[in-house]
């Protein structure tokens, strides 16, 4: 993804709507993604989305050039997403008691009469459903949207070895849920 | 043992980095002559890697712009506001990036209006003597011309 011109970033920080629309045309998809993948649902996913776009245009006059806007919007997302993740989960504790195994093997009869595509949407869902937030994030910034282990280190501001550390983790506990038979 | 570290180095994503090419070589040549090591390698992939490679970006729907464009309108009406204007540019120009570099400032600002105003002057003895001498208190005449300022600053100074 190519990174959008200092100007616009100059002129959208100034507060014109038109710039800014194309910073939001321009991150929108992979902020929107992001938050679907990493929220349970789309509703919530629309509203984390509003709110990194809020957020960015409220500190674009911060941005000092020095890191890519593309890095930089892709950190407040997940910073975000994640804060939003966490503070949800605390909630859903709360007041549900959830049983991941359960929910898990609950669900599974539907995917008979999904297609392919379908089956593995559902069966990341699934994945990631069983991940941490902070693990959910490494594992969507490299295996969804292909991120080298520096820009992920990057985006999330952890050096480089939080990043493989993280991702061993998220990989033993998939590897576990498989042979427990739970995915 | 050598197998143990080997399924740890690709579980932290070695064997798909090249950029660090000691590590990729020695899976990779550890691949060569491990067929337990290949079984988890496989395994890996299609556990932890494979399902997530064929999902197509998610769009997000058509209003959601609308829904972002009416909040920063009215971001834009509250920074027309003098005082808000004003609060939001003492805060952007205050703003510190992370807390681990705001506390050690804190902590820094505290220590010198603390040490600072209990610091005593340190005159110099000569500058004391220079002083005296200029006053009079030691030779009794408290002549300022036959000290021979140089300049105007060095008399308003003394």
């Amino acid at each position: 993804m190519e990174d959008i011109k200092e100007t616009t970033v100059r002129d959208a920080a100034n507060g014109d709507e038109r710039a800014f629309q194309e910073i939001y045309l321009h991150f929108s998809t992979f902020v929107f993604s992001i938050s679907v993948r990493m929220m349970r649902n789309h509703t919530d996913a629309e509203e984390v989305t509003q709110e990194v776009f809020v957020q960015v245009y409220k500190s674009l006059k911060k941005f000092r050039f020095q890191s890519s806007l593309k890095t930089w919007v892709y950190r407040i997302t997940v910073n975000t997403v994640i804060n939003y993740c966490k503070k949800y989960n605390k909630e859903r504790s709360r007041t549900e008691g959830y049983d991941e195994t359960m929910n898990v093997q609950g669900v599974a009869p539907e995917m008979e009469q999904k297609s392919y595509k379908e089956e593995q949407e559902f069966k990341v869902k699934k994945i990631l459903e069983l991940l941490s937030s902070d693990q959910r994030a490494i594992v969507i910034l490299r295996e969804i949207e292909g991120m080298d282990y520096r820009e992920i280190a990057e985006t999330l501001d952890i050096n480089l070895n939080t990043v493989r550390s993280r991702l061993k983790r998220a990989r033993e506990k998939m590897m576990q849920y498989v042979k427990k038979g739970v995915i | 043992m050598k197998c143990r570290i080997m399924k740890e180095k690709m579980m932290m994503g070695y064997l798909e980095d090249r950029a660090e090419k000691e590590n990729f070589l020695e899976i990779e040549h550890h691949l060569k002559e491990c067929s337990d090591c290949r079984i988890f390698e496989d395994e890996l992939n299609r556990n932890t890697v494979t399902p997530f490679g064929s999902l197509d970006p998610i769009q997000p729907p058509k209003e959601l712009w609308g829904k972002v464009q009416s909040e920063i309108r009215e971001l834009n009406q509250k920074r027309s506001l003098p005082q808000e204007g004003l609060i939001e540019r003492i805060r952007t120009s205050i703003s510190i990036r992370r807390l681990s570099y705001g506390i050690p400032a804190l902590v820094a600002a505290l220590l010198l209006l603390t040490v600072f105003p209990r610091t005593p002057v340190n005159v110099n003895v000569q500058t004391e003597q220079y002083i005296a001498e200029a006053l009079g208190v030691t030779n009794g005449t408290g002549d300022f011309e036959s000290l021979n300022f140089d300049t105007e600053v060095e008399f308003f100074f003394m």
